[in-house]
Protein backbone atom coordinates (compact mmCIF):
# COMPACT_ATOMS: atom_id res chain seq x y z
CA UNK A 1 0.00 0.00 0.00
CA UNK A 2 1.52 3.31 -1.01
CA UNK A 3 1.42 6.39 1.17
CA UNK A 4 -1.17 8.06 -1.03
CA UNK A 5 -3.42 5.02 -1.00
CA UNK A 6 -3.81 5.06 2.73
CA UNK A 7 -7.01 6.12 4.36
CA UNK A 8 -6.30 9.51 5.89
CA UNK A 9 -9.12 8.99 8.35
CA UNK A 10 -8.27 5.66 9.91
CA UNK A 11 -10.51 3.77 12.21
CA UNK A 12 -8.57 3.59 15.47
CA UNK A 13 -10.67 0.74 16.69
CA UNK A 14 -9.25 -1.71 14.16
CA UNK A 15 -5.86 -2.25 15.65
CA UNK A 16 -6.18 -4.74 18.52
CA UNK A 17 -7.57 -7.43 16.27
CA UNK A 18 -4.38 -7.30 14.19
CA UNK A 19 -2.07 -7.78 17.11
CA UNK A 20 -0.86 -11.32 17.60
CA UNK A 21 -0.72 -12.28 21.26
CA UNK A 22 -2.99 -9.42 21.99
CA UNK A 23 -4.09 -11.08 25.19
CA UNK A 24 -2.10 -9.26 27.86
CA UNK A 25 -1.77 -12.49 29.80
CA UNK A 26 0.15 -14.05 26.96
CA UNK A 27 2.07 -11.09 25.59
CA UNK A 28 5.47 -10.71 27.25
CA UNK A 29 5.71 -7.20 25.85
CA UNK A 30 2.41 -6.14 27.27
CA UNK A 31 2.24 -2.78 28.93
CA UNK A 32 -0.93 -1.16 30.16
CA UNK A 33 -0.22 1.99 28.16
CA UNK A 34 0.05 -0.04 24.97
CA UNK A 35 -3.46 -1.35 25.32
CA UNK A 36 -5.10 2.01 25.44
CA UNK A 37 -6.84 2.62 22.12
CA UNK A 38 -5.17 4.98 19.73
CA UNK A 39 -6.97 8.13 18.85
CA UNK A 40 -7.56 9.04 15.25
CA UNK A 41 -5.26 12.02 15.68
CA UNK A 42 -2.42 9.84 16.97
CA UNK A 43 -2.60 7.58 13.95
CA UNK A 44 -2.65 10.64 11.69
CA UNK A 45 0.32 12.17 13.50
CA UNK A 46 2.26 8.93 13.21
CA UNK A 47 1.62 8.79 9.49
CA UNK A 48 2.42 12.47 9.06
CA UNK A 49 5.82 12.35 10.75
CA UNK A 50 6.64 9.21 8.74
CA UNK A 51 6.26 11.27 5.57
CA UNK A 52 2.66 10.65 4.51
CA UNK A 53 1.70 13.89 2.74
CA UNK A 54 -2.02 13.17 2.84
CA UNK A 55 -1.94 12.63 6.59
CA UNK A 56 0.18 15.76 7.05
CA UNK A 57 -2.32 17.84 5.09
CA UNK A 58 -5.14 16.46 7.22
CA UNK A 59 -3.27 17.30 10.43
CA UNK A 60 -2.64 20.83 9.18
CA UNK A 61 -6.29 21.20 8.22
CA UNK A 62 -7.28 20.22 11.75
CA UNK A 63 -4.57 22.49 13.11
CA UNK A 64 -6.22 25.45 11.43
CA UNK A 65 -9.21 24.87 13.70
CA UNK A 66 -7.28 23.79 16.79
CA UNK A 67 -3.77 25.15 17.35
CA UNK A 68 -2.94 22.46 19.90
CA UNK A 69 -2.92 19.94 17.05
CA UNK A 70 -0.02 21.82 15.44
CA UNK A 71 1.78 21.96 18.78
CA UNK A 72 1.44 18.20 19.04
CA UNK A 73 2.68 17.77 15.47
CA UNK A 74 5.77 19.84 16.28
CA UNK A 75 6.53 17.62 19.28
CA UNK A 76 6.14 14.41 17.29
CA UNK A 77 8.37 15.85 14.57
CA UNK A 78 10.98 16.72 17.19
CA UNK A 79 10.89 13.10 18.38
CA UNK A 80 11.42 12.01 14.80
CA UNK A 81 14.50 14.20 14.53
CA UNK A 82 15.89 12.63 17.68
CA UNK A 83 15.30 9.21 16.16
CA UNK A 84 17.26 10.37 13.12
CA UNK A 85 20.19 11.12 15.42
CA UNK A 86 19.88 7.64 16.88
CA UNK A 87 19.98 6.34 13.32
CA UNK A 88 23.25 8.11 12.64
CA UNK A 89 24.80 6.54 15.74
CA UNK A 90 23.52 3.09 14.83
CA UNK A 91 24.75 3.46 11.26
CA UNK A 92 28.20 4.44 12.47
CA UNK A 93 28.26 1.47 14.84
CA UNK A 94 27.03 -0.97 12.21
CA UNK A 95 29.46 0.26 9.59
CA UNK A 96 32.38 -0.52 11.88
CA UNK A 97 31.50 -4.21 12.04
CA UNK A 98 32.68 -6.50 9.27
CA UNK A 99 32.31 -10.24 8.96
CA UNK A 100 35.02 -12.14 10.81
CA UNK A 101 37.86 -13.44 8.67
CA UNK A 102 38.02 -16.80 10.34
CA UNK A 103 34.95 -18.99 10.45
CA UNK A 104 35.32 -19.60 14.13
CA UNK A 105 36.49 -17.31 16.88
CA UNK A 106 37.81 -13.96 15.66
CA UNK A 107 35.89 -11.99 18.25
CA UNK A 108 36.83 -8.45 19.01
CA UNK A 109 38.92 -7.79 22.07
CA UNK A 110 36.21 -5.75 23.69
CA UNK A 111 33.81 -8.65 23.36
CA UNK A 112 36.04 -10.72 25.57
CA UNK A 113 35.93 -8.14 28.28
CA UNK A 114 38.80 -5.89 29.19
CA UNK A 115 39.24 -7.53 32.55
CA UNK A 116 40.35 -10.70 30.82
CA UNK A 117 42.56 -8.76 28.52
CA UNK A 118 44.17 -7.11 31.51
CA UNK A 119 46.34 -10.17 31.69
CA UNK A 120 49.00 -8.74 29.52
CA UNK A 121 49.12 -10.36 26.16
CA UNK A 122 52.17 -10.11 24.03
CA UNK A 123 51.59 -9.96 20.33
CA UNK A 124 54.10 -10.11 17.63
CA UNK A 125 54.69 -7.05 15.59
CA UNK A 126 53.86 -7.41 11.96
CA UNK A 127 57.51 -6.94 11.19
CA UNK A 128 58.33 -10.18 12.91
CA UNK A 129 55.91 -12.12 10.77
CA UNK A 130 56.77 -10.47 7.48
CA UNK A 131 59.37 -12.07 5.24
CA UNK A 132 62.78 -10.98 6.45
CA UNK A 133 64.33 -11.01 3.05
CA UNK A 134 63.19 -8.13 0.81
CA UNK A 135 63.42 -10.42 -2.18
CA UNK A 136 61.03 -12.86 -0.51
CA UNK A 137 58.67 -10.01 0.22
CA UNK A 138 58.65 -8.95 -3.40
CA UNK A 139 57.99 -12.50 -4.47
CA UNK A 140 55.04 -12.69 -2.08
CA UNK A 141 53.60 -9.47 -3.37
CA UNK A 142 53.90 -10.60 -6.93
CA UNK A 143 52.26 -13.89 -6.08
CA UNK A 144 55.28 -15.81 -7.30
CA UNK A 145 55.74 -18.87 -5.15
CA UNK A 146 57.05 -22.37 -5.59
CA UNK A 147 54.39 -24.73 -6.85
CA UNK A 148 53.45 -27.76 -4.74
CA UNK A 149 51.50 -30.82 -5.71
CA UNK A 150 49.40 -30.60 -2.55
CA UNK A 151 48.95 -28.60 0.63
CA UNK A 152 50.60 -31.44 2.57
CA UNK A 153 53.65 -31.11 0.38
CA UNK A 154 53.69 -27.36 0.96
CA UNK A 155 53.33 -27.93 4.70
CA UNK A 156 56.24 -30.36 4.73
CA UNK A 157 58.33 -27.91 2.73
CA UNK A 158 57.47 -25.18 5.22
CA UNK A 159 58.53 -27.35 8.15
CA UNK A 160 61.76 -28.27 6.47
CA UNK A 161 62.60 -24.66 5.66
CA UNK A 162 61.51 -23.46 9.11
CA UNK A 163 63.71 -26.02 10.85
CA UNK A 164 66.60 -25.00 8.63
CA UNK A 165 66.10 -21.37 9.67
CA UNK A 166 65.63 -22.27 13.32
CA UNK A 167 62.08 -20.99 13.38
CA UNK A 168 60.65 -24.39 14.28
CA UNK A 169 62.80 -25.96 16.93
CA UNK A 170 60.60 -28.66 18.44
CA UNK A 171 58.85 -31.63 16.98
CA UNK A 172 55.45 -30.87 15.56
CA UNK A 173 52.79 -32.16 17.93
CA UNK A 174 50.44 -34.85 16.63
CA UNK A 175 47.19 -33.45 15.23
CA UNK A 176 44.35 -32.93 17.71
CA UNK A 177 41.01 -34.26 16.57
CA UNK A 178 38.20 -31.69 16.81
CA UNK A 179 35.37 -33.62 15.22
CA UNK A 180 34.61 -36.19 12.57
CA UNK A 181 31.58 -37.33 10.66
CA UNK A 182 30.69 -39.75 7.93
CA UNK A 183 30.08 -37.96 4.66
CA UNK A 184 27.54 -40.45 3.39
CA UNK A 185 27.22 -42.02 -0.01
CA UNK A 186 30.40 -43.97 0.55
CA UNK A 187 32.48 -40.78 0.22
CA UNK A 188 34.41 -41.42 3.42
CA UNK A 189 34.78 -39.38 6.58
CA UNK A 190 35.34 -35.71 7.24
CA UNK A 191 37.98 -35.26 9.93
CA UNK A 192 38.65 -31.81 11.39
CA UNK A 193 41.96 -31.47 13.21
CA UNK A 194 44.18 -28.82 14.74
CA UNK A 195 47.87 -28.80 13.95
CA UNK A 196 50.11 -27.11 16.43
CA UNK A 197 53.47 -25.77 15.49
CA UNK A 198 55.71 -24.13 18.04
CA UNK A 199 57.69 -21.37 16.43
CA UNK A 200 60.50 -19.23 17.76
CA UNK A 201 60.81 -15.75 16.35
CA UNK A 202 63.17 -12.87 17.00
CA UNK A 203 61.62 -9.46 16.78
CA UNK A 204 63.25 -6.06 17.21
CA UNK A 205 60.20 -4.92 19.16
CA UNK A 206 56.97 -6.28 20.57
CA UNK A 207 53.65 -4.87 21.68
CA UNK A 208 51.83 -5.65 24.85
CA UNK A 209 48.11 -5.06 25.15
CA UNK A 210 46.78 -3.33 28.22
CA UNK A 211 43.62 -1.46 29.21
CA UNK A 212 44.06 2.29 29.35
CA UNK A 213 42.10 5.00 31.05
CA UNK A 214 38.75 4.83 32.77
CA UNK A 215 37.06 3.16 29.82
CA UNK A 216 39.38 0.18 29.93
CA UNK A 217 39.84 0.43 26.18
CA UNK A 218 42.69 -1.74 24.96
CA UNK A 219 45.82 -0.08 23.62
CA UNK A 220 48.95 -1.52 22.12
CA UNK A 221 52.07 -0.41 23.94
CA UNK A 222 55.33 -0.63 22.08
CA UNK A 223 58.09 -2.39 24.00
CA UNK A 224 61.64 -2.02 22.75
CA UNK A 225 64.53 -4.17 24.00
CA UNK A 226 66.83 -2.63 26.56
CA UNK A 227 70.21 -1.72 25.23
CA UNK A 228 73.51 -1.98 27.09
CA UNK A 229 73.31 1.73 27.84
CA UNK A 230 69.95 1.39 29.57
CA UNK A 231 70.96 -1.71 31.47
CA UNK B 1 10.71 -0.36 -3.64
CA UNK B 2 12.85 1.79 -1.54
CA UNK B 3 15.53 0.38 0.65
CA UNK B 4 18.08 2.54 2.42
CA UNK B 5 21.08 0.34 1.80
CA UNK B 6 20.45 -2.24 -0.83
CA UNK B 7 20.23 -0.69 -4.24
CA UNK B 8 19.56 -4.09 -5.70
CA UNK B 9 16.16 -4.09 -4.04
CA UNK B 10 15.08 -1.35 -6.39
CA UNK B 11 15.52 -3.62 -9.38
CA UNK B 12 12.51 -5.51 -10.66
CA UNK B 13 12.24 -9.23 -10.25
CA UNK B 14 12.25 -11.29 -13.45
CA UNK B 15 11.33 -14.65 -12.09
CA UNK B 16 10.78 -16.40 -15.39
CA UNK B 17 14.34 -15.82 -16.51
CA UNK B 18 15.84 -16.55 -13.15
CA UNK B 19 18.17 -19.52 -13.24
CA UNK B 20 18.63 -19.59 -9.50
CA UNK B 21 17.21 -22.40 -7.44
CA UNK B 22 16.19 -20.16 -4.58
CA UNK B 23 12.52 -19.50 -4.15
CA UNK B 24 11.96 -15.86 -5.01
CA UNK B 25 8.74 -14.66 -3.44
CA UNK B 26 6.15 -13.44 -5.84
CA UNK B 27 5.58 -9.71 -5.59
CA UNK B 28 2.07 -9.13 -4.38
CA UNK B 29 1.55 -5.43 -4.87
CA UNK B 30 3.79 -4.48 -7.76
CA UNK B 31 6.85 -4.38 -5.55
CA UNK B 32 9.81 -6.73 -5.56
CA UNK B 33 10.13 -8.67 -2.33
CA UNK B 34 13.58 -9.86 -3.32
CA UNK B 35 15.44 -8.80 -6.41
CA UNK B 36 17.12 -11.23 -8.74
CA UNK B 37 20.47 -9.67 -7.87
CA UNK B 38 19.81 -10.21 -4.19
CA UNK B 39 18.70 -13.78 -4.71
CA UNK B 40 21.90 -14.50 -6.60
CA UNK B 41 23.97 -12.78 -3.96
CA UNK B 42 22.29 -14.83 -1.23
CA UNK B 43 22.85 -17.98 -3.26
CA UNK B 44 26.57 -17.23 -3.51
CA UNK B 45 26.67 -16.45 0.21
CA UNK B 46 24.90 -19.70 1.08
CA UNK B 47 27.47 -21.52 -1.02
CA UNK B 48 30.14 -20.10 1.26
CA UNK B 49 31.61 -17.43 -1.00
CA UNK B 50 33.38 -15.06 1.35
CA UNK B 51 32.89 -11.94 -0.75
CA UNK B 52 29.17 -12.58 -1.11
CA UNK B 53 28.77 -13.17 2.63
CA UNK B 54 30.57 -9.90 3.34
CA UNK B 55 28.33 -8.12 0.84
CA UNK B 56 25.18 -9.60 2.37
CA UNK B 57 26.40 -8.45 5.75
CA UNK B 58 27.15 -4.91 4.59
CA UNK B 59 23.76 -4.52 2.96
CA UNK B 60 21.89 -5.70 6.05
CA UNK B 61 23.95 -4.68 9.05
CA UNK B 62 22.27 -1.30 9.59
CA UNK B 63 18.78 -2.64 10.09
CA UNK B 64 20.23 -5.48 12.15
CA UNK B 65 21.74 -2.81 14.41
CA UNK B 66 18.26 -1.33 14.75
CA UNK B 67 16.79 -4.71 15.72
CA UNK B 68 19.55 -5.21 18.28
CA UNK B 69 19.03 -1.74 19.72
CA UNK B 70 15.31 -2.46 20.05
CA UNK B 71 15.72 -5.82 21.79
CA UNK B 72 18.94 -5.49 23.78
CA UNK B 73 18.70 -4.23 27.35
CA UNK B 74 20.08 -0.86 28.25
CA UNK B 75 23.82 -0.90 28.68
CA UNK B 76 24.44 -3.62 26.13
CA UNK B 77 27.13 -2.97 23.58
CA UNK B 78 25.35 -3.17 20.21
CA UNK B 79 28.70 -3.44 18.46
CA UNK B 80 29.52 -6.63 20.36
CA UNK B 81 26.16 -8.10 19.41
CA UNK B 82 26.71 -7.13 15.78
CA UNK B 83 29.95 -9.08 15.91
CA UNK B 84 28.05 -12.10 17.15
CA UNK B 85 25.46 -11.85 14.40
CA UNK B 86 28.17 -11.41 11.77
CA UNK B 87 30.00 -14.48 13.09
CA UNK B 88 26.78 -16.49 13.00
CA UNK B 89 26.12 -15.37 9.43
CA UNK B 90 29.57 -16.56 8.37
CA UNK B 91 29.35 -19.90 10.14
CA UNK B 92 25.70 -20.78 9.54
CA UNK B 93 24.50 -19.10 6.38
CA UNK B 94 25.13 -22.26 4.38
CA UNK B 95 22.13 -23.74 6.21
CA UNK B 96 19.83 -21.25 4.50
CA UNK B 97 18.06 -22.94 1.63
CA UNK B 98 15.62 -20.19 0.73
CA UNK B 99 17.06 -16.81 -0.17
CA UNK B 100 13.75 -15.17 0.68
CA UNK B 101 14.06 -16.26 4.28
CA UNK B 102 17.55 -14.90 4.87
CA UNK B 103 16.43 -11.57 6.28
CA UNK B 104 13.97 -13.25 8.60
CA UNK B 105 16.68 -15.64 9.70
CA UNK B 106 19.09 -12.76 10.33
CA UNK B 107 16.46 -11.03 12.42
CA UNK B 108 15.92 -14.14 14.53
CA UNK B 109 19.68 -14.43 15.04
CA UNK B 110 19.82 -10.78 16.11
CA UNK B 111 16.86 -11.09 18.48
CA UNK B 112 18.37 -14.21 20.05
CA UNK B 113 21.72 -12.47 20.46
CA UNK B 114 19.99 -9.56 22.18
CA UNK B 115 18.06 -11.89 24.48
CA UNK B 116 21.18 -13.79 25.38
CA UNK B 117 22.82 -10.48 26.22
CA UNK B 118 19.90 -9.74 28.52
CA UNK B 119 20.61 -12.95 30.37
CA UNK B 120 24.32 -12.34 30.54
CA UNK B 121 25.99 -11.42 33.74
CA UNK B 122 28.27 -8.84 32.22
CA UNK B 123 25.67 -6.21 31.51
CA UNK B 124 26.44 -4.20 34.59
CA UNK B 125 30.13 -4.13 33.81
CA UNK B 126 29.41 -3.12 30.25
CA UNK B 127 27.05 -0.44 31.46
CA UNK B 128 29.84 1.05 33.53
CA UNK B 129 32.14 0.99 30.54
CA UNK B 130 29.45 2.45 28.28
CA UNK B 131 28.77 5.18 30.78
CA UNK B 132 32.42 6.15 30.74
CA UNK B 133 32.33 6.14 26.93
CA UNK B 134 29.19 8.25 26.97
CA UNK B 135 30.86 10.77 29.22
CA UNK B 136 33.83 10.97 26.88
CA UNK B 137 31.56 11.23 23.83
CA UNK B 138 29.37 13.85 25.46
CA UNK B 139 32.43 15.96 26.15
CA UNK B 140 33.37 15.74 22.49
CA UNK B 141 29.89 16.60 21.20
CA UNK B 142 27.57 17.29 24.06
CA UNK B 143 24.32 18.22 22.29
CA UNK B 144 24.05 15.69 19.47
CA UNK B 145 25.41 12.67 21.28
CA UNK B 146 23.43 13.51 24.38
CA UNK B 147 20.21 13.71 22.41
CA UNK B 148 20.83 10.40 20.67
CA UNK B 149 21.70 8.69 23.93
CA UNK B 150 18.67 10.15 25.67
CA UNK B 151 16.48 8.89 22.86
CA UNK B 152 18.08 5.46 23.03
CA UNK B 153 17.37 5.42 26.75
CA UNK B 154 13.74 6.27 26.07
CA UNK B 155 13.56 3.57 23.40
CA UNK B 156 14.98 1.07 25.86
CA UNK B 157 11.94 1.75 28.03
CA UNK B 158 9.60 0.74 25.19
CA UNK B 159 8.65 -2.92 24.77
CA UNK B 160 10.65 -4.37 21.85
CA UNK B 161 7.34 -5.07 20.13
CA UNK B 162 7.01 -1.32 19.60
CA UNK B 163 10.62 -0.14 19.62
CA UNK B 164 11.63 -2.45 16.77
CA UNK B 165 9.26 -1.21 14.05
CA UNK B 166 9.84 2.37 15.16
CA UNK B 167 13.60 2.05 14.79
CA UNK B 168 13.26 0.19 11.53
CA UNK B 169 11.11 2.93 10.05
CA UNK B 170 12.36 6.13 11.63
CA UNK B 171 15.99 5.21 11.96
CA UNK B 172 16.47 2.92 8.98
CA UNK B 173 13.92 4.21 6.50
CA UNK B 174 12.21 0.88 5.88
CA UNK B 175 8.69 1.06 4.53
CA UNK B 176 5.77 -0.39 6.43
CA UNK B 177 5.64 -3.22 3.94
CA UNK B 178 9.32 -4.07 4.41
CA UNK B 179 8.85 -4.04 8.17
CA UNK B 180 5.75 -6.23 7.86
CA UNK B 181 7.72 -8.75 5.78
CA UNK B 182 10.58 -8.74 8.25
CA UNK B 183 8.37 -9.17 11.30
CA UNK B 184 5.94 -11.46 9.47
CA UNK B 185 2.88 -9.49 10.52
CA UNK B 186 0.23 -7.60 8.51
CA UNK B 187 0.98 -4.03 7.47
CA UNK B 188 -1.96 -2.79 9.51
CA UNK B 189 -0.34 -4.28 12.60
CA UNK B 190 2.88 -2.47 11.79
CA UNK B 191 1.02 0.81 11.42
CA UNK B 192 -0.70 0.31 14.77
CA UNK B 193 2.54 -0.54 16.50
CA UNK B 194 4.25 2.48 14.95
CA UNK B 195 1.55 4.84 16.17
CA UNK B 196 1.62 3.32 19.63
CA UNK B 197 5.40 3.45 19.75
CA UNK B 198 5.43 7.12 18.85
CA UNK B 199 2.75 7.88 21.41
CA UNK B 200 4.64 5.99 24.11
CA UNK B 201 7.89 7.72 23.16
CA UNK B 202 6.15 11.09 23.44
CA UNK B 203 4.71 10.15 26.84
CA UNK B 204 8.13 9.11 28.08
CA UNK B 205 9.70 12.29 26.71
CA UNK B 206 7.04 14.34 28.51
CA UNK B 207 7.78 12.52 31.75
CA UNK B 208 11.50 13.08 31.27
CA UNK B 209 10.98 16.76 30.51
CA UNK B 210 8.77 17.01 33.57
CA UNK B 211 11.50 15.66 35.83
CA UNK B 212 14.21 17.90 34.44
CA UNK B 213 15.23 20.80 36.70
Amino acid sequence: MSESQRDPNPDPSHDPSHEPNHDPNHDPNHEPAADAGLTELEVLLSRAVAGDRTALDEVRRRGARDASVLDELALWQADELRLARVARELHATADRVETPRAERGARRWSGLGWAVAAVLAVVWSLQALAPSNPADRRASVAGVAPSFASSDEAFDAYLSKAREEGVVTDDVAPPTLLRSRELGGGRGFEVVIVRQIIERRVSPEIYRVAPMGETGQLRQILVRPRTDLVQ
Amino acid sequence: MHHPQTHAMQQPVHQQSSPVEFAVETPTAGEAVLSLAEARLFERAAAGERGAIAEVWRSNRRWIAAVLAAHAPRGTDVEDLLQEVAATLVSKCHHIRDAGSLRGWLRVVAVNAARMAARGKSIERRAVRNFAQEVAAARANPRTVGDARDTLDLLAALPPLYAEPLLLQSAQGLTQRQIAELLDVPETTVETRLARARRMLRQLAREQEGTMP
